[in-house]
């Protein structure tokens, strides 16, 4: 037989659950649900606002767990890199698009912009039966998250940043593009100001204890006198709003709500978290196993508090001679910030307890810098990461900023009192502290504005002869390593070049002002132009 | 649990937890096939195919692709006019044409879910679970066609000693799935969507060649085949461009696929040596402001003075010009026993690698081990170094004429961006099996019960010849950081000390064989 011809027909079926007839291909995701489906109960609503302060933390630790610490610390003449971290570019003013930190914030924090803008959507839009103060104060909370990230991302990239006010919905929104001038500074103040109208008191929101570590309304009013105050950085060419500042920070005082704590160092410990003092404040923890266990802990005290080769510190960053200069004879607070000679002594792991004199003799090189005790504990554990939530608003920032708004407007006697304030707690007996401490024993001995003024000072070239000069200086020792004095620098300088100068003298140009934007958000999206430093 | 309808253990559990976790994902397919073939007298031969299949991973308007397929062959060898060829075997000329589908994508892309997993936030040191959409769905995803076409030849002469093969194929891959890259601002993190996105073709020849005779006592068989590809990218969709590769650290994209170039082609900048004069210094004062003596010279490709992203290029193309190998077998069989003895060489020509392990044993910015090579970097004088431990004086010479930038801690020049430096040949030839053995005579084995008794000794990868520096001119097959798209990303070597890719390793083995 010369031909063939075969004919074959057949079915084949194959599933990992059924087998023989038709299987279902209409499968669902058995670990998720569907968005249209989702977002239906109040409970859900709740759960959509947590990823909006997750962001916070980092979930790939672009945020303050791990990398915006050098992001916002590095660039200030505060603090320097070491030799420990190099290259390290946020410290030199010359950081190149593809270095990995600015990268991971941009992702974070954008991520939690997203998850603002899908709580704020399906909130407003939510049709169900939900109590009307829940449903403020979610409202409430996303606004303040989304303005929260978008301060950040602003300070850090520049007003050009795009501007996303609803999720995305369809392929045509994967590339937005630049936001034009003031249209971020708008968004950041009027979410604000829809904070301060939506979110309970502290008091009210906090009876609950569930609700500890939720944005208020003092920290929105807080934030928004901050966001007036940083106007310069956050809009360019605009000069800060120093009366609508007021006007929220007195509400803040008034509010009767906050008070500063009567030891300067319970802001930096993990059993004194979320106190009276702490107007708003990312929490942090750090769970039983290896680092945490779920990217909830800081590596602040790993990364850059103990000096390098104390107990396996990195000590990346590192509060240079001039931070130590700055603080005034007498000043209690330089050993509860400051690693440093006659100060406070390391427990290692080991038992071993060090001081400054063997940090010396183990270090080698970068003699001239410190520790940062702030917000580091006294005593190693067996792992790299602590729970030590970073206060991110402080009442005694709420102070000075009044005082400097106060100032601005021409009452002086108004400025001296809060700085007062602010310096008399600084003096404060501290009876938790180590015992050769002084200030355990007797208070600190810095005086007061009228004669601090007296005593004419020059501190680091800067003469201490005006309540503007006071104030930066007061802002420095108080708040070192709590991320301001970069941004103070940058917003006084923007209105008066002199306060510029103590970059300059370090290799900052105006082009530097921000980081370039991730050159792999540039690489996916030609939509997209970079800022200055792109360039 | 987020909610009564997730029925799935330590969901929102972290990896590191001791409580029980599990996961769960379901895949379906559904296919109907049919074939004709048709031949006669094993002269001419015809056969068509025809399948339908239904995919779980493509919703309901999109689940099913139609993939036909049709192949001839005429077996010339059969044929009267080639009667008096003698020494001819066989000679069959074969053509096909179909079309393929490719499904192979996560489950669930078409679908818009919230996800619990990791998502959390602690309130007064509580954790609270959260829910976020964390995949941009796309609903349209559907399946991806291959359109091929194939021409080719066999044939077998001296009595089938010696045979050769040749094909051609033309391969058009349409509606191709692609993980495309989105702006992070939309709020995705590192996950993109799926898309059906642009069109390449490939294209090239295959060849192999076999001979074996035996000679008395003496077998032997000698194979070679060398096979080459042109890929180019026809279309990319709306955007026309993918960056990918990201390399360690910071992620720069070392690879851009553009239309109108072959796929995954590196990318960055072209450089032109170093500065070596004061004066190329002070010519450049403005585009390379923090450059020094030593220091890398980038090229301003588009001459505006400015060294940023615009200046990048194709600097190399890690798609071989051919890939070959060679097989050989001999046996020598004698009173003794039998001794045999194979070989397989392969090796690649004309590809790039991007050798980004340089990057660390080369960069220079910090205090670490570096390679040997960095001992030729540019000094502009003479360096004493005096080691305060060991008391051990180093006198390194003032070396001008290197391509090896100076070191310089924090390099602030930025001699380590990604540039034609870190392109590197990768072509190579190497012995990938070697294997001698000796079977002892059956005469002997019989006493024992055993049918067959061989001892070998061989080795893997015992001879390399590469011009190629880093560790293995065979670079794994992907870097972690880009999810999989192997196509977009090959070629970069991420060998660094903490390693994402290993080298193959040298083997050297000995056996024992024995069958009863």
């Amino acid at each position: 037989m010369k031909h063939t011809i075969y004919i074959l027909a057949f079915l084949v079926s194959g599933s990992l659950f059924l087998s023989g007839c038709k299987p279902n291909l209409d499968l669902i995701n058995p670990q998720e649900l569907s968005v249209d489906t989702y977002y239906k109960t109040p409970e859900e609503l709740e759960a959509a606002i947590i990823p909006a302060y997750q962001a916070i933390v980092g979930r790939t630790q672009g945020g303050y767990a791990r990398m915006l610490y050098y992001e916002l610390l590095a660039p200030g003449d505060d603090f320097n890199h070491t030799f420990k971290w190099e290259p390290m570019y946020q410290d030199t003013y010359n950081t190149p698009s593809s270095d990995q930190m600015p990268v991971a914030t941009w992702k974070d924090f954008f991520n939690g912009v997203f998850a603002a803008n899908i709580a704020l959507d399906r909130i407003s839009n939510f049709t169900g039966t939900i109590d009307e103060a829940r449903k403020n104060r979610l409202l409430g909370e996303a606004h303040f998250l989304r303005a929260f990230h978008y301060m950040h991302l602003c300070m850090l990239f520049g007003e050009t940043i795009p501007l996303i006010t609803d999720p995305v919905k369809s392929s045509d929104e994967y590339y937005p593009t630049n936001a034009t001038a003031g249209q971020i500074y708008q968004l950041i103040i009027e979410d604000f100001q829809k904070a301060v109208e939506l979110l309970p008191e502290r008091s009210v929101l906090y009876s609950n204890a569930a609700n500890i570590g939720r944005a208020t309304k003092g920290a929105a009013e807080a934030y928004l006198a901050r966001a007036y105050m940083y106007r310069p950085i956050l809009e360019i060419g605009k000069p800060a709003e120093f009366a609508k500042a007021q006007v929220q920070l007195k509400n803040v005082i008034e509010s009767g709500q906050y008070h500063l704590m009567s030891s300067y160092s319970d802001n930096f410990k993990e059993a004194t978290e979320n106190n009276a003092e702490s107007v708003f404040e990312v929490q942090m923890h750090n769970g039983t196993g290896w680092l945490g266990d779920d990217l909830s802990d800081s590596w602040r005290w790993q990364e850059i508090g103990m000096f390098d080769g104390t107990g396996g510190a990195w000590w990346n960053l590192a509060p240079n001679k001039k931070t130590y200069d700055e603080f005034e004879p007498g000043d209690p607070r330089k050993f509860m910030t400051l690693w440093c000679d006659n100060g406070a002594k390391y427990t290692q792991i080991d038992g071993t307890v060090t001081d400054y004199k063997y940090w010396m003799a183990h270090l080698a090189t970068n003699k001239d810098l410190y520790g940062t005790r702030k917000y580091c504990p006294d005593v190693q554990v067996a792992d790299f990461d602590d729970g030590i939530n970073d206060r991110l608003l402080r009442y005694s920032d709420v102070l000075l900023m009044y005082a400097e708004c106060l100032n601005e407007a021409g009452d002086v006697p108004g400025a001296k009192k809060y700085i007062n304030m602010v310096r008399a707690r600084a003096n404060d007996v501290v009876p938790s502290e180590q015992p050769q401490l002084w200030y355990q024993h007797s208070p600190g001995t810095i005086p007061d504005v009228d004669k601090l003024l007296a005593k004419d000072t020059v501190i680091n070239g800067v003469r201490l002869n005006t309540i503007k000069n006071i104030i930066a200086h007061e802002r420095y020792v108080e708040f070192c390593g709590e991320y301001l004095r970069y941004f103070d620098l940058l917003r006084w300088g923007m209105a008066d070049p002199q306060w510029l100068e103590p970059l300059k003298k370090i290799g900052w140009t105006p082009r530097a002002m921000y980081y370039p934007f991730p050159q792999a958000e540039l690489d996916n999206n030609s939509n997209l132009k970079g800022n200055a430093m792109n360039n | 649990m987020p909610s009564p309808d997730l029925l799935i253990l330590g969901l929102t559990q972290d990896a590191n937890s001791k409580v029980v976790g599990s996961s769960l994902g379901r895949t379906a397919m559904y296919s109907m096939l049919g074939r004709v073939t048709y031949n006669y007298d094993s002269k001419y031969l015809l056969t068509a195919n025809f399948r339908r299949d239904g995919s779980a991973n493509f919703s309901k308007s999109n689940r099913y692709g139609n993939f036909p397929s049709f192949s001839a062959a005429w077996r010339l060898s059969r044929e009267n006019f080639m009667k008096n060829l003698t020494f001819i075997n066989d000679l069959k000329l074969r053509g096909s044409y179909g079309k393929l589908g490719n499904s192979d994508i996560s489950p669930y892309q078409y679908q818009s879910t919230v996800t619990f997993d990791h998502v959390w936030y602690y309130l007064n040191d509580i954790k609270v679970v959260g829910a976020l959409p964390t995949m941009p769905s796309n609903p349209n995803v559907k399946w991806e066609s291959q359109y091929s076409t194939d021409l080719g030849m066999d044939l077998s002469m001296f009595n089938n000693r010696l045979s050769f093969t040749m094909d051609y194929y033309n391969k058009k891959t349409e509606e191709m799935l692609v993980n495309v890259p989105i702006s992070y601002a939309v709020g995705y993190g590192d996950n993109f969507p799926t898309l059906n996105s642009g069109s390449i073709s490939n294209k090239g020849f295959e060849f192999a060649a076999t001979y074996n005779k035996r000679e008395g006592r003496f077998n032997y068989s000698l194979s070679a085949n060398i096979s080459t590809v042109k890929n180019k990218v026809l279309n990319l969709g709306n955007k026309n461009e993918i960056l990918a590769g990201g390399v360690s650290p910071g992620g720069e994209n070392v690879t851009r696929t553009a239309v109108g170039h072959a796929i995954g082609q590196f990318w960055g900048y072209k450089t032109d040596g170093l500065y070596k004069t004061e004066a190329q210094l002070e010519a450049d004062k403005s585009f390379a402001p923090n450059a020094a003596l030593g220091d890398v010279k980038f090229v301003d490709k588009n001459d505006d003075g400015i060294l940023n992203a615009d200046d990048k290029d194709f600097i190399g193309n890690p798609i071989p010009k051919f890939s070959y190998g060679f097989n050989s077998n001999f046996s020598y069989a004698a009173g003794f026993g039998t001794l045999d003895f194979s070989m397989i060489w392969q090796g690649s020509y004309g590809n790039d690698i991007y050798n980004n392990g340089r990057y660390w044993g080369e960069g220079m910015y910090h205090y670490y081990n570096d390679y040997a090579s960095t001992l030729d970097r540019y000094r502009s004088q003479e360096v004493i170094f005096k080691n305060p431990v060991s008391g051990v004086t180093t006198v390194y010479p003032k070396n001008t004429e290197t391509n090896i930038p100076r070191a310089i801690l924090g390099d602030p020049n930025h001699n380590l961006s990604a540039s034609d430096r870190f392109v590197e040949d990768g072509s190579y030839l190497r012995l990938k099996s070697l294997t001698i053995g000796y079977t002892l005579p059956n005469a002997l084995v019989s006493r024992w019960k055993v049918d067959k008794l061989r001892i070998y000794i061989g080795g893997k990868n015992l001879l390399t010849f590469t011009k190629y520096t880093g560790y293995d001119p065979e670079v794994a097959s992907d870097n972690g950081a880009n999810g999989g798209r192997y196509n977009l990303v090959r070629g970069i070597d991420e060998m660094t000390p903490w390693g994402i890719t290993f080298a193959n390793s040298r083997e050297v083995f000995l056996g024992i064989q024995c069958s009863f």
